[in-house]
C-alpha cells in the first residue's frame, strides 16, 4: 500500500476533481464552480467575487500593498478571521509589526458572540429559553436552522470596529514569525541561494506543512488527523527592506531570492491543504518588469491603489471611494478559461465596520442642472474659419 | 480547438510536420494555450513527449488536456510522456542548501545548475531522456515541450545561459535524424524595453526559431468577446525555397473547453 502510494504522489496535487473533493469534506471551503477547485474565503464577499468565487486551495494570492500598507493589512486581517470562523488554522508572518499584535486587531465577526455563547452552553437554541410567540405563533414550529453549525458557512461578516476577542482565537491553532525574534540566532555560513531570512521562513512553513499533516500525499498514510483543515498563510509585507538581511547574504540578488521563495512556495502549496496571501509593497521596485515577473509567480494578483495623499482624493469622481483595486492578474487553473470580471473598474470604501469592493460608478448628481458648467460654455468668440456661425452661441444639441 | 489551432498554424495533413523549433511568446496575457495545444497534439499524433514544466502542477496540465480530449495521465503511466516537474525546483534548492545537509549527498539537478551557472546539467537530464525514448523498440518522434521558459531568468539565470540550452535541446533533438518531434517553449514577453536581459531572450530566441506563435493582450485593452490577438509568423528555415515571411494575424477567444479564432475585427459581438 504504501509503496503504491508513494508512486502516485507525483500526480496527486490539490487541484482536484470535484468528485474526489467530495469524499473530504472540509469546513468553510467550497468546489469551484469554474474548474472544480476547492475554495476558501477571503473574508471580504465582494473580493471573493472578483477572485472568482473565493481563493483556489493550493494558490498563492498576491496583494500589491498601497503606499502606506493600511488597507493591504485590512485585507490580511480579513483573511485570517475568516479562518478562525472557519476553523482554519493560521501562520502569519511580519518583519515590521508583531505578528501577535496584528492576530489582536482581527476583525470581531457579526456571529461571534453566538458562537462563543454556543461553546458555553452548547445548545443555544433549546425551547426552554425561548419565549412563546404571540403573534407569528404559527412560525413556531418551525425548524430553527439558522445558528446551528455557524462554521460551515462559506464566508462570514466582520465587524471592524470590534476586534476579536482571544477566547475565539484559542479556537484555532496559530502559529506566527516574527522576524527580528526569528533572526536572532546566527545561523552558520553554508552555499546559499535564498536570502536567510527567506530560506528561513520556507523551512518554517514546509515543517508546519509537514508537521500539522496538511501534506496531500503523505496524509493518507498517517491518520493522525482524522478531519482535514486548510492551514491559511499570510504573509506581511514580504519583499519590504526590512526582510532582507544584507550582511549573510551576498551575491544573491533581491529579486532573484524573493522569486525563488514564490516558486518554492508555490510548488509546496500544491500538494497540500494550504492557501497563502502574501503583500507586497510593490512600488518599492522601481522596475515595472521587476514587478510583473513577481505577480507571474503568484496565482492571482491584485493592487490595491490608496487615495490618501494622492491627488485623486479630491477628485469629485472618487468622492465616495478611499481607493481603487486594479486586478493584475487571475488565477487560470486547471482550466483554459478564467473568470473574467463584469469590469476593470474597481473601488474600494472602508465603512465604519465595514470593507467592501465595489464597480466603479460616478456618484449620483443630486443638483439641480442648472448648476452643470456645460450649459455656460460658449465657444470662444476668436474663433475663426468653419466655426464662424456658431459664435455667441452655447453649444445645444 | 486542436483541429483550429493546427490549421491555423498550417498543420493540416494527419502527420504533424517535425523537425521545428516552436517559440511562442505572450504579452500581457496567458499564452498558455498554445502549450497545451502543442501537447494534446504530440499525444494525439503519437510522438514521445518529454515535458518540463517550471511554473504550474501536472495535475493542471492533466486537467486541462482532459478537457481538450487527451489523457495525458495515461499517457504518463504508459511511458509516452515524461514529465519533468519543474514546481519543485526552488524547493529543492532550499532543501540543498540547508545546514543539515551533508556535503557528500547528491544535490538535485537545479542546485547543480546554479551552482555552476549554466543549465548544462538539466539539459544532461533531456538529453539521456531524449536517447532513452529514441531507443525504444518502435521508433516515433521525440518531442519536448517546455513551458515557461522566463521562469528560468525569474529563478536567477541570465538570458544568455537559458539561449545556450535551447540551442543544445535542439541540437539533440536534430542528431536524432529519422525521429526529431519538435521543441516547443514559451516565453513571456512582458519586457518593454527596459529590461535588456528579458528582452534579449526574446530576441535570441526569435531568431532561431522556425516558427513564431505571438499571442498577445489587445491594445485597446480589456475585452469580454475578444482576448486577445495572435500572430504566426513562419520563417521557413528548412524549406527548400526561401520564401518571404509569412504573417497571419487572428483574434482569439478563450472559451471553457476550446478557444476560438477569427479574422480581426469578426468577433461575434460586433458582426
Amino acid at each position: 500500500m504504501a509503496a503504491t502510494m508513494s508512486t502516485a504522489s507525483g500526480v496527486k496535487t490539490s487541484f482536484q476533481r470535484k468528485g474526489k473533493a467530495k469524499s473530504v469534506q472540509i469546513q468553510g471551503t467550497r468546489p469551484s464552480l469554474h474548474n472544480n477547485l476547492l475554495l476558501v474565503s477571503t473574508g471580504v464577499p465582494s473580493f471573493d467575487f472578483i477572485l472568482g468565487g473565493g481563493l483556489a486551495v493550493g494558490s498563492v494570492l498576491l496583494i500589491e500593498e498601497d503606499t502606506y500598507g493600511h488597507y493591504a493589512q485590512i485585507l490580511l486581517r480579513y483573511f485570517l478571521a475568516e479562518g478562525i470562523m472557519s476553523g482554519h488554522n493560521l501562520f502569519l508572518a511580519s518583519a515590521s509589526q508583531n505578528p501577535q499584535k496584528i492576530l489582536k486587531m482581527l476583525p470581531f465577526p457579526v456571529e461571534g458572540d453566538k458562537l462563543l455563547a454556543g461553546d458555553a452552553k452548547n445548545d443555544p437554541t433549546t425551547s426552554a429559553g425561548v419565549e412563546p410567540m404571540k403573534i407569528a405563533w404559527r412560525y413556531e414550529s418551525l425548524p430553527k436552522v439558522e445558528g446551528n453549525t455557524p462554521s460551515h458557512k462559506f464566508g462570514h461578516s466582520y465587524d471592524l470596529s470590534r476586534t476579536v476577542t482571544p477566547e475565539l482565537l484559542s479556537r484555532v491553532i496559530t502559529d506566527t514569525f516574527y522576524l527580528p525574534e526569528e533572526m536572532k540566532e546566527e545561523s552558520k555560513s553554508s552555499p546559499l541561494y535564498l536570502c536567510p531570512t527567506h530560506q528561513k521562513l520556507l523551512r518554517r512553513i514546509e515543517s508546519q506543512i509537514r508537521d500539522g499533516g496538511y501534506h496531500l500525499t503523505d496524509s493518507v498514510q498517517s491518520k493522525q488527523t482524522p478531519e482535514r483543515t486548510i492551514l491559511r498563510i499570510a504573509l506581511h509585507s514580504l519583499g519590504s527592506p526590512l526582510w532582507w538581511d544584507e550582511n549573510s547574504s551576498e551575491g544573491i540578488d533581491t529579486l532573484t531570492s524573493l522569486c525563488r521563495f514564490l516558486h518554492a512556495l508555490r510548488g509546496l502549496l500544491r500538494n497540500s491543504l494550504a492557501v497563502a496571501v502574501v503583500t507586497m509593497p510593490t512600488h518599492l521596485l522601481e522596475v515595472f518588469t521587476d514587478v510583473r515577473r513577481l505577480e507571474r509567480l503568484c496565482d492571482a494578483a491584485v493592487q490595491i491603489e490608496s487615495f490618501a495623499g494622492s491627488e485623486k482624493e479630491t477628485n469629485p469622481m472618487y468622492e465616495e471611494y478611499h481607493g481603487l483595486v486594479h486586478v493584475k492578474q487571475l488565477p487560470r487553473l486547471n482550466s483554459l478559461t478564467l473568470s473574467t470580471p463584469d469590469t476593470a473598474d474597481l473601488g474600494f470604501k472602508l465603512k465604519r465596520k465595514k470593507f467592501t469592493i465595489e464597480k466603479l460608478h460616478l456618484p449620483p448628481e443630486f443638483s439641480d442642472s442648472t448648476s452643470r458648467p456645460q450649459e455656460d460654455v460658449v465657444l470662444p468668440s476668436s474663433s475663426t474659419g468653419c466655426s464662424s456661425i456658431f459664435q455667441k452661441r452655447g453649444l445645444d444639441f | 480547438m486542436i483541429k483550429d489551432f493546427n490549421a491555423l498554424i498550417g498543420w493540416v495533413t494527419e502527420t504533424i510536420p517535425c523537425n521545428q523549433f516552436i517559440l511562442v511568446t505572450d504579452c500581457q496575457t496567458d499564452g498558455s494555450f498554445a502549450i497545451h495545444n502543442f501537447l494534446s497534439t504530440f499525444v494525439r499524433s503519437h510522438h514521445k513527449v518529454i515535458f518540463l514544466s517550471l511554473g504550474q502542477s501536472f495535475g493542471h496540465y492533466n486537467s486541462v488536456a482532459q478537457k481538450l480530449g487527451t489523457n495525458l495521465s495515461s499517457a504518463k503511466s504508459s511511458g509516452q510522456l515524461t514529465h519533468i516537474d519543474g514546481l519543485q525546483f526552488s524547493l529543492q534548492l532550499c532543501r540543498d542548501s540547508s545546514e543539515d545537509k551533508t556535503p557528500g549527498e547528491k544535490l538535485s539537478v537545479f542546485t547543480e545548475c546554479l551552482r555552476c551557472g549554466s543549465l548544462r546539467p538539466l539539459y544532461l537530464t533531456i538529453m539521456d531522456l531524449i536517447k532513452s525514448q529514441s531507443t525504444s523498440s518502435t521508433p516515433s518522434p521525440v518531442s519536448v515541450v517546455i513551458d515557461d521558459l522566463s521562469l528560468l531568468m525569474s529563478l536567477g539565470f541570465k538570458a544568455q545561459a537559458i539561449t545556450e540550452f535551447i540551442h543544445y535541446c535542439r541540437t539533440a533533438l536534430w542528431k536524432l535524424s529519422q525521429n526529431a518531434g519538435n521543441l516547443v517553449t514559451l516565453v513571456h514577453d512582458d519586457a518593454d524595453g527596459l529590461d535588456d536581459d528579458a528582452s534579449h531572450l526574446v530576441i535570441a530566441l526569435s531568431h532561431q526559431t522556425d516558427m513564431l506563435i505571438k499571442v498577445e493582450g489587445l491594445t485597446s485593452g480589456f475585452s469580454k468577446d475578444v482576448h486577445g490577438q495572435v500572430t504566426i509568423v513562419h520563417r521557413g528555415l528548412h524549406q527548400s525555397t526561401p520564401g518571404r515571411r509569412k504573417a497571419t494575424s487572428v483574434h482569439y477567444k478563450i472559451l471553457d473547453k476550446t478557444v476560438s479564432f477569427f479574422p480581426m475585427g469578426t468577433s461575434s459581438a460586433v458582426l
